[in-house]
């Protein structure tokens, strides 16, 4: 943004604020991150469960985060909570080093883009820009020459006179995100901002806000229920659910290790099954793996298997261990993938208590995929799943 | 991570502006309107005493206008209810030349002075009246009569029946109506048992809502009742008549004990309304 | 059709729109829609429609001459001029203070806001006459302040203060109970966006919040100046009918009816008809202009 921009300069509201607030300690190391809340707890007047509850996390600076949670995971009250438009009942919030929690919305110099849009219907699209420099008193020459680089920046060159409602969804969300980037924010908090746009634009968007955030490098928190986008777009990932924050990593680590059964149920789509440590072994079903940490002989687990981490066992492989065979139940061919769901033959009568259905997802172009059919029986080998020790109950 | 800041209470603070501000002039302006005014009213009740509460319950004269009054805005309200929503249901769901007139005419006597109301209605009932001269030949009084009182009632009550159903109607789930035909059900089996029930809150909110208008009508009622003490005297106008006797006591027992009956229709139509709110709620 | 257009906040003006795509399932058989209608249409003109026409035959019964000679009485122009000053007067306070009503209930949840809400509507179930009423009961010459206020010479009742009181007491919730729908529907977003964009409250207020309210505000407006015009039984109790002085163009009526003017009389009614009509075409203009808005601003 700076680089961007810095020919205008003007006083903001952020000078105020980091006047007003003090500096903590523990950002003394400027590396340190932009943006911190630490345990953060909010519970609504009639909400029987907090909203957010002991949430803690760190976002780097220039960076994009993501809180990623099913609806009523508290994700975007915690990002109301960033901004100022909620209050929190305990902890922290810290703004470039300075505690900002009892700081109002109007000062925290955050840009904030809804999910709705939530663009002033009354005004034109460069009056809904202006509207934050306007504020702050800038001359109206000033203004208008950062308006029309906006709007450029955002590919709405020549759109200013139009009123929201003339703009289609995309076009209205690339304006809230000018308005919010007018008033050269410290970190940019975007509310599910693609959630009301329909599949394609939604992918568009995606792709354009990945460019604009290498040119802003702009500190950015986005909330998402949509784990694709999340894992397209950030650096890394808070996954939250019931108000609490179950993971936080980069995509990579939070997909390839998920931390909570949660993480690995929500991340990646992948199907529960239940086994137990034998033999030191984890035994699921009639598969054979190394057991995670800190489990004993006999205790149950939980295991979360996602249709990649099963391969399709070649016919002409000789003497193959621990690859049992089952059916296919199901084939679904989706786009670029084949998703089968084979039901596994039952090992020895004892351990089968019933049935195993497992998925396996292979590519289309794979020479197995499409020879097979319905009814085929194949052998199987898992490589890996999230395992988990059952909690005593 | 930082001991944690649990504990610490923070002072209840709103995000958006003007909390204190709206709260301290609503309550205010609230009060000097309208709180202090009914709150001299009851302290003029209690000066008039049990003993005076009762003589105004049991006074026959009273007893007379109640009976008058209630009676009057219960058929009217009974009729305005089955009326009202045809109308209601011709407005949201036909399209027929002079719609838009007709829509604003509902409003009419929202908007029509009721000292206006009050005599255009005389005139038309009137011996000599448009209708009036027909229903003599019937034998049938309606100025000056008890059913006089009712006409002007039913002109006022009528915008508070449709404009209460009219919502809930535009509100059906066509769906819910395609899904009953597609199981077989006539088109009149579908308005009695699929439209209906959902009309049925709504029906009895607006119900409820002309009843205490008419209850509390002045003066579309006065013009057209003749004000024959004991036969056509309103509730409102016997307090009108003891404020001009100075007798305050026995005015301000009536209307306290109108007061009364309005704030129970005030909660009554309260009810109604989570009721129903609940039971589409349910439905989506 | 574009998908944007018709964003989760904008399924709410349903109610209002028109049913341009009736479904095939919906439509009643010919003969029952036949009934329903004349009946609809029936009753409507019979107690609606007829005592409208009423008013003009009555008025212009004896002809135009007679009927110009009752519309240029002064009385009836000083009744007129004490009428448009109440309103003058009620309809700015009910204005603002609506406003201030509407935001704080649509915007905030504390406690006892279930009993300010009915505080609110109380005016609406309250019997005209009792509105006038208890004005007497505080103003009146036996009433609470009597004494005080003849001590110093000043009245309130059967003076125009009592009438202004007593039609501020009536028209209470108009302009407060059509802004809280408006308000709940349009949602805090853009408000909350004023925020963070760093405007103050009353910024945040004037440019944002008041232009969306604007034909709220109207039309609140407009209900409560018909209502505050034609006001009968509360003004008619504090009044006192001092002719030229208390006298509002309702009441004027009354008089020149009692006096057995039926001309005079429906002469000054029918001023007030045509009052009452031009409301019903502005609340229907800005009903439209309201959903149109809604609309837009829904999606917006």
């Amino acid at each position: 943004m700076n680089a961007l921009l810095g020919a205008l300069t003007f006083a903001g509201a952020t000078d105020e604020a980091r006047a007003k607030a003090r500096t903590t300690e523990r950002w003394r190391d400027e590396s340190h991150g932009e943006l911190a809340v630490e345990d953060v707890t909010k519970r609504y007047p009639r909400g029987e469960a907090p909203a957010v509850e002991g949430a803690s996390f760190v976002a780097a600076r220039g960076g994009v985060t993501s809180l990623l949670g099913p609806s009523g995971s508290g994700k975007s009250t915690l990002l109301r909570i960033i901004a100022g438009l909620e209050i929190p009942d305990a902890g922290t919030v810290l703004l470039g080093g300075d505690d900002v929690t009892d700081l109002p919305a109007q000062r925290r110099g955050v840009g904030f883009v809804f999910q709705s849009y939530a663009l002033f219907p009354t005004m034109s699209v460069h009056d809904n820009v202006a509207f934050g420099l306007s504020i702050r008193g800038v001359p109206k020459r000033v203004i208008d020459e950062r308006v029309r680089e906006l709007l450029a920046r955002v590919q709405l060159g020549g759109y200013g006179r139009r009123f929201p409602a003339e703009l289609s969804g995309g076009e209205r969300q690339r304006v809230a995100f000018a308005r919010a980037l007018a008033v050269e924010p410290r970190v940019l908090l975007l509310d599910e901002p693609f959630g009301a746009l329909d599949a394609r634009v939604r992918v568009e968007l995606r792709a354009w806000l990945r460019t604009l955030h290498r040119e802003t490098q702009l500190t950015t928190i986005l909330v998402t229920h949509d784990q694709e986008e999340a894992l397209e777009v950030s650096d890394r990932l808070v996954v939250m659910s019931r108000g609490r924050v179950e993971q936080t990593g980069t995509p990579e680590e939070v997909y390839a290790r998920p931390a909570t059964p949660f993480v690995a149920s929500f991340v990646g789509g992948a199907v529960e099954l239940a086994g137990v440590v034998r033999r030191g072994q984890a035994e699921i079903g009639p598969f054979r793996l190394p057991p995670p940490r800190h489990v004993a002989e006999g205790d149950g687990l939980r295991a979360f298997v996602r249709g990649h981490d099963v391969e399709l066992v070649s016919p002409d492989e000789s003497s193959p261990e621990n690859a049992p065979t089952g059916r296919i139940e199901s084939r679904l061919a989706i786009g670029p993938s084949v998703r089968l769901t084979v039901r596994l033959d039952r090992g020895p009568a004892k351990d089968a208590k019933r049935d195993v259905e497992i998925p396996v997802t292979v590519s289309r172009d794979s020479p197995l995929a499409s020879a097979l059919a319905r009814g085929d029986v194949v052998r199987l080998r898992l490589r890996r799943a999230a395992l988990f020790a059952r909690e005593a109950s | 991570m930082s001991p944690p800041a649990a504990g610490v209470a923070r002072a209840p603070r709103r995000v958006l502006p003007g909390f204190s501000l709206t709260l301290g002039t609503t309550i205010f302006w609230l009060s000097i309107v309208v709180l202090v005014p009914l709150a001299a009213l009851v302290a003029k009740s209690s000066e008039v005493g049990l003993h005076g509460l009762r003589l105004a319950l049991t006074d026959p004269r009273a007893l007379a206008a109640y009976r008058l009054s209630f009676g009057a805005s219960f058929i009217a309200a009974l009729i305005n209810a089955p009326f009202g929503a045809v109308v209601a249901w011709v407005l949201v769901r036909y399209r027929f030349p002079g719609k838009a007139l007709i829509d604003a005419l509902v409003d009419l006597p929202f908007a029509l002075p009721t000292a206006v109301a009050g005599i255009t209605s005389t005139s038309i009932y009137a011996e000599h009246g448009v209708l009036g001269r027909h229903l003599a030949h019937w034998g049938i009084k309606v100025a000056f009569a008890p059913a006089g009182v009712v006409v002007a009632m039913i002109f006022v009550g009528l915008p508070f029946v449709v404009r209460t159903v009219e919502p809930v109607i535009a509100e059906i789930d066509f769906e819910a109506e395609e899904a009953a035909a597609s199981l077989g059900a006539s088109r009149l089996t579908v308005l009695r048992r699929v439209v209906f029930p959902a009309l049925v809150p709504a029906l009895l909110t607006g119900f409820a809502l002309a009843f205490a208008r008419g209850l509390g009508e002045y003066g579309s009622v006065i013009f057209i009742s003749g004000n024959m003490p004991m036969r056509t005297e309103i509730a409102p106008l016997l307090i009108v008549t003891r404020l001009e006797q100075y007798d305050y006591a026995g005015a301000t027992a009536i209307a306290v004990v109108m007061l009364a009956v309005a704030l129970l229709m005030l909660v009554a139509v309260g009810s109604l309304q989570t009721w129903s709110r609940r039971r589409l709620g349910g439905v989506r | 059709m574009n998908p944007a257009r018709s964003s989760p906040r904008s399924k709410m003006p349903r109610s209002k729109m028109p049913h341009e795509t009736q479904r095939e399932v919906q439509r009643d058989p010919g003969l029952l829609r036949g009934v329903l209608l004349a009946t609809a249409l029936g009753f409507l003109g019979l107690f609606v429609l007829l005592p409208l026409g009423a008013v003009f035959v009555q008025a212009l019964g004896k002809g135009f001459a007679h009927y110009f000679e009752a519309i240029s009485d002064p009385k009836l122009h000083e009744s007129a001029l004490l009428t448009l000053l109440v309103a003058a007067i009620v309809v700015p306070i009910n204005l603002v203070l609506g406003v201030g009503a509407a935001w704080l209930i649509a915007r905030f949840e504390f406690r006892g806001k279930r009993l300010l809400v009915a505080l609110v509507d109380l005016p609406f179930s309250v019997s005209p006459v009792i509105a006038g009423l208890v004005f007497i009961l505080l103003f009146g010459r036996r009433g609470l302040f009597g004494p005080l206020l003849a001590a110093r010479d000043t009245q309130i009742v059967f003076a125009v203060p009592g009438i202004v009181l007593a039609t501020l007491f009536v028209t209470f919730p108009f302009v407060a109970r059509e802004l809280i729908p408006l308000l709940e529907a349009q949602g805090v977003a853009e408000e909350e966006a004023a925020l963070t964009l760093g405007a103050s409250g009353f910024q945040m207020f004037r440019r944002v919040t008041l232009p969306k309210l604007r034909w709220g505000l109207l039309y609140g407006a407009i209900l409560c100046n018909a209502r505050a015009m034609g006001e009968f039984g509360a003004v008619s109790v504090v009044s006192g009918h001092v002719r030229g002085r208390t006298v509002t163009l309702p009441l004027h009526v009354e008089i020149l009816y009692d006096e057995y003017d039926f001309t005079g009389a429906f002469a000054a009614a029918s001023v007030l008809t045509l009052l009452a009509l031009a409301t019903l075409v502005a609340k229907k203009l800005l009903a439209w202009q309201l959903v149109r808005g809604r609309r837009a601003g829904g999606a917006a």
